[in-house]
């Protein structure tokens, strides 16, 4: 277990975290609107494919980037209109447009640029790597902390963003007293479905960033499936953090580190199908100790 | 006006559902001529339902009538061994013509649907079915079982012939463990040679799943790294699928920072992800597998970190076994596992210019100089279904 000492290590953990913290805030500030928001997976399979045609096609990473929210958003927000307009049963909708996202993305890769696999024969762009200015002169922290892909700031950043939002603005009081009480909200004015389209357009933004990292952040390229998953972690971490935005880098820092752990193990011969699902029963675990916390809190609230 | 709007969002939804059902349920690809022939084979199999195929494929044969083959793949460009064994069935179409009608079904990456491809594919009347991959052990275990007329061949994976009635099946098994000494050889003169990135005698492995199709590979690969020098330490990671891009990179990506200056991947369309690693660090190189990744990433910024590729030609293997199968049907060994190595051409690896760039024209002479070893049976490579796992990881770290 040496490697829990070496910065790699660390470094990685943060790494594997960006993507699921994105997609954990996108499930958060659709959650807390009382928007079931099953379409994570999806939404960012298909910001993944966006961004690379954008930025492949027009040699910019700026028009990449806006595509990829233009994807990610669209998708997002067609769901949002299928559960707000039509009032489908969200599972559903949510399931039937990540199944159409993960077919389709592979459809549209292969009609657009003839790959099918990965978009191998697109020279697409990537965000850069940025140095923090004071902490990478830090030894030890500078190493761990420095040098990501500017989106791992970001994704951190918005957390924060989000964090306060919810908390002290008067969007944020509107989104949660939506979420709470429907009746109630609407009692006093507040039109419900122009707050959760609100809430679902901001977490369209954010299941953007998390697919676009994927594929052009991390890894330069598109290949299908490469989301593996990630959207419906963070359906589990977004329920640990119980609508808390710090709670929720917690578990996605949580999930990071369960990844990075199954990634270095590797490493020292532990059996590896024993080592794959370390992620995953971290954050079974994890969950269900938050339960029995919650749980306990709300006993002690009820005596004292 | 709102009315008009439900039935037009009702309408784009089917559509996105019809899109996933397309992307995921695969095209199939047919020859004009296919909807007659299909009318032939029909009234023929009803006229004698008893006679079997294999008179039957005979007669068709020299009646001038094709036997129809059709290959159910996942997808034929996946740039890997799906691609090799659509190149066969092309080489087929060319070259057997006037013997095969050839139709290629492509299932998607959804595996649970390729039971249906492959009734529909045995429902249409052909004569030989053929499918890749472990994913289809069970298929091919229970069809053919319901088709007893129709042959069928399963690439790279064995069925359990014990449980009886598979004589219409063929397994072939490819000695990657071959292929993979060769990688592995490449890996050794690379690690110790000047071109390296570090000191380091450690060389990296990343499969897919743990699997004895990937431990062929990775058995080949140490042994023949020890071969060139027995010092050389292996580090082995699995992804845990074929597909999760980030996760292979990032398993590339500790080797590397562990000494690993040479990776061997085995992980499908996740490979990328490690060919992508070892392209952002200088003096790191990637070896690919099941076809030439070289050329299949022509033109991108990754090609110039594939050292060699470890080949899976299912096109020789097919090609030759279809051929066969033209000539005279008995002599292609249904209802057993045929292997196939070095000597059929139907592994290798890739010798290029970047190769010889990479480990010098000695090591290459000396690379060709194992193959003909292994080909004349003067190397003899460890065979991981033969192993226990235990032995395998002796093998591999002693």
């Amino acid at each position: 277990m040496s490697f829990l000492t070496s910065l790699d290590f660390w470094f990685t953990v943060l790494r594997c975290t960006t993507p699921v913290l994105f997609a954990t805030m996108a499930a958060l500030i659709a959650s807390r609107s009382g928007v079931l928001n099953l379409g994570l997976e999806g939404g960012m399979t298909i910001a993944a494919l966006c961004g690379v045609l954008g930025s492949g096609f027009t040699g910019s990473l700026f028009v990449g980037l806006l595509a990829g929210l233009a994807g990610g958003v669209g998708f997002t927000m067609l769901l949002a209109y299928f559960i707000q307009h039509f009032k489908t049963n969200p599972v559903i909708s949510g399931v039937a447009m990540n199944l159409a996202a993960s077919g389709g993305s592979v459809f549209c890769l292969y009609s657009i640029t003839g790959d099918k696999n990965a978009s191998n024969s697109l020279a697409s762009l990537a965000f850069p790597s940025i140095d923090l200015p004071v902490i990478q002169s830090i030894p030890g922290l500078g190493d761990v902390l420095s040098g990501h892909n500017c989106l791992t700031y970001l994704a951190f950043l918005l957390t924060v963003i989000l964090f306060v939002v919810l908390r002290s603005t008067s969007f944020g009081v509107h989104v949660r007293s939506v979420g709470e009480s429907e009746e109630a909200a609407r009692s006093v004015g507040i039109s419900v479905e122009k707050v959760r389209y609100q809430a679902m357009l901001i977490s369209g933004i954010l299941v953007s960033f998390g697919g676009m990292y994927l594929s052009m952040g991390y890894v330069n390229r598109f290949t299908s499936g490469m989301v593996a998953g990630r959207g419906y972690v963070a359906l589990a971490t977004n329920a640990m953090a119980a609508g808390n935005a710090l709670l929720g880098m917690v578990s996605s820092i949580l999930y990071g580190f369960g990844s990075a752990l199954s990634i270095y193990l590797q490493n020292n011969n532990v059996d590896p199908y024993l080592i794959t699902i370390i992620p995953y029963a971290f954050i079974i675990v994890f969950y269900v100790a938050f339960i029995f916390y919650y749980k306990c809190r709300k006993r002690l609230d009820e005596i004292i | 006006m709102r009315k008009s709007w439900k039935i037009a969002s009702a309408l784009l939804l089917t559509a996105l559902t019809g899109a996933a059902l397309i992307g995921c349920g695969g095209s199939s690809e047919t020859s004009q001529t296919e909807a007659a022939a299909t009318e032939a084979a029909v009234t023929e199999a009803a006229a004698d339902a008893g006679a079997s195929a294999e008179t039957e494929a005979a007669a068709a044969a020299t009646d001038g009538e094709k036997i129809k083959l059709t290959l159910c793949i996942g997808r034929k460009n996946d740039l890997s061994f799906q691609q090799s064994a659509y190149e066969g069935t092309v080489r087929i179409e060319q070259e057997l013509g006037d013997k095969y009608d050839v139709t290629v079904v492509e299932m998607g990456d959804e595996t649970t649907k390729w039971e249906a491809a492959f009734y529909d594919a045995a429902d249409s009347g052909a004569d030989i079915i053929v499918g890749t991959g472990f994913q289809n052990k069970g298929n091919f275990e229970t069809i053919p079982l319901d088709y007893p007329d129709t042959k069928f061949i399963l690439f790279d994976q064995d069925v359990d012939y014990s449980i009886g009635g598979l004589d219409n099946v063929l397994t072939v098994l490819f000695q990657s463990n071959q292929s993979g000494y060769l990688a592995g050889a490449v890996a050794a003169y690379y690690t110790v040679g000047e071109n390296a990135a570090n000191e380091d005698r450690t060389i990296g492995f990343v499969g897919g799943t743990e699997s004895t199709t990937i431990h062929e590979f990775l058995v080949g690969y140490a042994e023949g790294a020890k071969y060139v020098d027995p010092d050389i330490k292996i580090l082995t990671a699995y992804v845990g699928d074929f597909m999760d891009t980030a996760k292979a990179k990032d398993l590339a990506n500790a080797q590397i920072s562990e000494g690993a200056d040479i990776v061997f991947q085995v992980a499908g369309g996740a490979g990328n992800g490690v060919i992508e690693a070892a392209a952002e660090k200088d003096g790191v190189m990637a070896i690919g597998v099941d076809s030439d990744q070289y050329e299949a990433l022509a033109g991108s910024n990754l090609q110039s970190a594939v050292i060699t590729s470890s080949l899976k030609r299912l096109d020789n293997a097919l090609f030759k076994i279809c051929s066969d199968y033209a000539e005279d049907p008995s002599s292609v060994p249904f209802g057993t596992t045929a292997t196939y190595g070095l000597e059929d051409d139907a592994v290798g690896i890739v010798f290029n210019d970047n190769l010889t760039q990479s480990i010098g024209e000695e090591n290459v002479a000396k690379v060709e100089e194992l193959l003909g070893k292994i080909q004349s049976g003067e190397i003899v490579v460890s065979e991981a279904g033969d192993l226990s796992a235990e032995e395998i990881s002796a093998i591999v770290n002693q």
